[in-house]
C-alpha cells in the first residue's frame, strides 16, 4: 500500500508551539476520527506539537488499534499502556504528565471530572492554542486555569460541518469570554465554500485516490485478500458498494433491491451500526461477524473488520457507490470522488433535513434534472427511513453521470485550502487582530 | 447572568468591562445538540460595532438599565422621536431601532420602553404583543378556517410576515414581537 507523502511543491511552514485539542466522544467514533486526522496533519504537515485529549479512553484505544495493528491497548486502566509504546513522562515547562505518543501525537486522557490537581490544567494553559472540537464544553476549572495564566491564549471552537449559508457568516467570529480579556476565543466552521474553514484534506490524498483508481481492480482484489475474502477477490461483480450508515429501515429495502437485481452486487460493510439491519435483512439470528460472507439473490454481503482511516479511504476509492454517514466518512467519500449517499446524523427536531437540503443544493449544482432528482429522491427516502427499492432503480442508471460529477466536485473542493492549513493561518491572522475585538 | 439564547436585541451585556448593546441575536443549530447565537453588538461608550458568536448556553453578564414608558411620535431622519408621560421628547437613532423598525408606523399607540444608559437612550422595546393592520395580502382562501394554512401579508410599515390564510386586507392581527410571528386575527 502506498504511503501518503507531502507534495514537493508544498512548503511545510515552520511553526513552533503546542496545540491542545479536546474531543468528547458522544455516541460514535466519528468525532474522534476527525480530531485524530486533524492532530496527525498538524504534526506531520505543519510542525506543530499536538496534545489530543479524549474523554472516552476505551473507545480511543479501539480506534487507535484499528489505525495501527502493532498497538495493544489496555482498557479501563488509569494509565495508558500500549505495547511498544510505553507510558512516557512528558515534560513541558516543568509540568510532567503521563501519556502516550502515537504518530507524533501526544494522546492524553480527558478525565471527568477534571482532576483537582492543577498539573494537567497548567499543561493545557501553557499551550499556544486550545481547540474544543465540535463545541465540547471545557471543564470550568480548566477554563479558569487558562484565564489565570495571564497571557494571551488562542481558544478555538471547531464546530460541526454544515453547508448552510449561515455558516459563512459565523465562521471566524470572536466569542469574547468574561473570564479574561487575554482569552481570545473564535468560532471556526468547516465548510464547502470560500469563507468557511474548509475540509480536512491531507497533502497527497487526491494523488493517492488517483493511484488507487487507476488500478482499481488490482486494489479492490488486494483489499479483499487482505480482509480475508480471497474467494471473493476471484469473482466478478457488476457493482461493488460500501455501506457505513446508521440504523434505518431504508437499508433493508435497498438491500432487497440489490438482491432482486439482474446484476451481481458485492456489498462491503465495515463493522458498525448498520450491521443490525443487515442481519435482519438476511434473516440471521446471530450477529454478523467480521470476515463473514452472506448471499441473497444477486447480492453478496461481506462484513469487514473496523477499518483504519487509510484503509477506509481505499475502500471508498475502489467501490462504485458508497453509503456514508455523519461527518468523517461523509467528507472522505467526497475526496474519493465516487457516487455516494449521505446518511446524516438525525437530530430530534428534524433540523438535520435542512442541513441535508443545504448540502444537496451545493453538491447537485450543474447536474441534469434527471440525475439530480434521482439523487435527491433516494437521499430523502434514505434519511426518512422509507422504502428505497424503486428509487434505487432510478439512481442505478445515473451512477455513471454521478461519478463524473463526483470528480468535478472533488476538484472544486480541492481548489480551497484544507481545514488544517486554514486553522494554522486563521490563528496567525486572529493573533494579529486580537486587539480589534471586544 | 443570562444565556446567549435568552438575550434579546436591545439588551445590554458587559464584556471586558464595557457595555455592549445587542442589536441582533440570531440562533442557529449546528450539529447534534450544539447551538449557536450570532450577535451584532454595539459598544455604547465608543459606538464601535462588531459581530460575535456564542454557544447558545454561554452565560453573559446582562445589565438591567433604567427604563421609561414612551409612545412613538414622529420620524425626523435619522432620528425617531418618542414622548414620555410628561411629553418630554426622546430621540433615538435609526440604527438603534433595528429590533423594532419592522413594526414602527405612524399613529401607533403602543406603550414602549425606552432604555437608558448613563442618561442616553440606547434602545426602544415594544410590548411582547402588538396589534397591526394588514395593508396588503392575497385574497382569502375560501373554506379554510383552521389557521394552519398561511400566506404572506404586508403591514403598513412594509414588513411582511406569514398570517393565516383567512386574513384579509384591513384585518387587525396580533404579533409576538419576541418571535416576529403572527398570533391571531383580532377585532378592533
Amino acid at each position: 500500500m502506498l504511503i501518503m507523502q507531502p507534495q514537493a511543491d508544498r512548503a511545510v511552514p515552520d511553526h513552533s508551539g503546542r496545540w491542545s485539542i479536546f474531543c468528547a466522544v458522544i455516541d460514535n467514533v466519528g468525532d474522534m476520527g476527525v480530531c485524530w486526522r486533524l492532530a496527525r496533519q498538524l504534526v506531520a504537515e505543519h510542525g506543530i506539537e499536538v496534545d489530543l485529549w479524549v474523554d472516552d479512553w476505551a473507545s480511543l484505544g479501539r480506534f487507535l488499534v484499528a489505525q495501527d495493528e502493532t498497538l495493544v491497548w489496555t482498557e479501563h486502566q488509569p494509565a495508558v499502556t500500549a505495547q511498544g509504546l510505553p507510558l512516557q513522562d512528558l515534560s513541558v515547562n516543568g509540568v510532567t504528565v503521563s501519556g502516550v505518543t502515537v504518530s507524533g501525537v501526544t494522546v492524553l486522557h480527558w478525565r471527568r471530572p477534571w482532576p483537582v490537581d492543577q498539573t494537567l490544567a497548567r499543561r493545557v494553559a501553557d499551550s499556544d492554542r486550545v481547540i474544543e472540537a465540535f463545541g465540547c464544553e471545557l471543564p470550568d476549572a480548566l477554563k479558569q486555569a487558562m484565564a489565570d495564566c495571564k497571557r494571551s491564549l488562542s481558544w478555538i471552537n471547531l464546530e460541526y460541518l454544515s453547508a448552510e449559508p449561515w455558516v459563512r457568516d459565523c465562521h471566524g467570529l470572536p466569542s469574547p469570554q468574561s473570564l479574561s480579556p487575554l482569552l481570545h476565543k473564535h468560532f471556526f466552521f468547516p465548510g464547502f465554500e470560500t469563507g468557511t474553514g474548509g475540509l480536512l484534506r491531507e497533502t497527497g490524498l487526491l494523488d493517492q485516490h488517483q493511484c488507487w483508481q487507476v488500478e482499481a481492480q488490482h486494489w479492490r482484489r488486494q483489499l479483499l485478500v487482505c480482509a480475508g475474502f480471497g474467494e471473493l477477490a476471484q469473482q466478478s461483480f457488476a457493482l461493488v458498494v460500501s455501506v457505513f450508515s446508521y440504523e434505518t429501515p431504508a437499508l433493508q429495502s435497498w438491500l432487497q433491491a440489490l438482491a432482486d437485481a439482474d446484476e451481481r452486487v458485492l456489498c462491503l460493510i465495515p463493522q458498525g451500526r448498520a450491521l443490525g439491519d443487515v442481519q435482519r435483512f438476511l434473516g440471521r439470528s446471530q450477529v454478523l461477524a467480521p470476515g463473514s460472507v452472506h448471499e441473497q439473490g444477486a447480492l453478496t454481503v461481506a462484513v469487514l473488520p473496523f477499518r483504519s482511516q487509510q484503509s477506509y479511504d481505499q475502500l471508498l476509492s475502489v467501490c462504485d457507490f458508497n453509503l456514508v454517514r455523519g461527518e468523517d466518512s461523509f467528507v472522505r467519500a467526497q475526496w474519493a470522488a465516487k457516487p455516494f449517499m449521505w446518511h446524516i446524523y438525525a437530530q430530534h427536531d428534524g433540523v438535520h433535513i435542512d442541513k441535508l437540503k443545504a448540502f444537496a443544493g451545493l453538491y447537485l449544482e450543474g447536474l441534469p434534472p434527471g440525475t439530480r432528482n434521482a439523487w435527491l429522491a433516494f437521499s430523502m427516502a434514505w434519511n426518512l427511513g422509507e422504502d428505497c427499492r424503486d428509487l434505487w432503480h432510478h439512481l442505478r442508471f445515473q451512477l455513471s453521470d454521478l461519478h463524473a460529477h463526483a470528480l468535478k466536485w472533488q476538484q472544486k473542493l480541492s481548489d480551497l485550502p484544507d481545514l488544517a492549513t486554514n486553522l494554522v493561518f486563521f490563528d496567525q491572522q486572529s493573533s494579529a487582530d486580537k486587539q480589534s475585538t471586544p | 447572568m443570562k444565556t446567549a439564547q435568552e438575550i434579546r436585541p436591545g439588551q445590554v451585556v458587559m464584556i471586558d468591562g464595557s457595555p455592549w448593546k445587542v442589536q441582533k441575536n440570531e440562533f442557529n443549530r449546528a450539529g447534534r445538540s450544539s447551538a449557536i447565537n450570532k450577535m451584532k453588538l454595539k459598544n455604547i461608550l465608543t459606538g464601535v460595532q462588531t459581530e460575535t458568536t456564542f454557544k447558545s448556553d454561554d452565560k453573559l453578564e446582562y445589565i438591567v438599565l433604567e427604563q421609561k414608558d414612551v409612545t412613538y411620535s414622529y420620524f425626523a431622519d435619522p432620528m425617531y422621536v418618542f414622548v414620555d408621560e410628561s411629553y418630554e421628547q426622546i430621540e433615538i437613532e435609526k440604527e438603534d431601532m433595528d429590533n423594532v423598525l419592522d413594526y414602527v408606523e405612524d399613529g401607533m399607540e403602543d406603550v414602549c420602553q425606552a432604555v437608558f444608559y448613563n442618561g442616553k437612550v440606547i434602545s426602544i422595546d415594544l410590548p411582547n404583543t402588538i396589534v397591526r393592520e394588514i395593508a396588503y395580502t392575497e385574497p382569502s382562501v375560501r373554506g379554510d378556517t383552521s389557521g394552519k394554512v398561511t400566506k404572506f401579508a404586508r403591514l403598513n410599515s412594509g414588513h411582511e410576515l406569514q398570517v393565516s390564510a383567512f386574513c384579509e386586507i384591513g384585518d387587525f392581527i396580533e404579533i409576538d414581537t419576541r418571535t416576529g410571528e403572527y398570533k391571531a386575527r383580532v377585532k378592533r
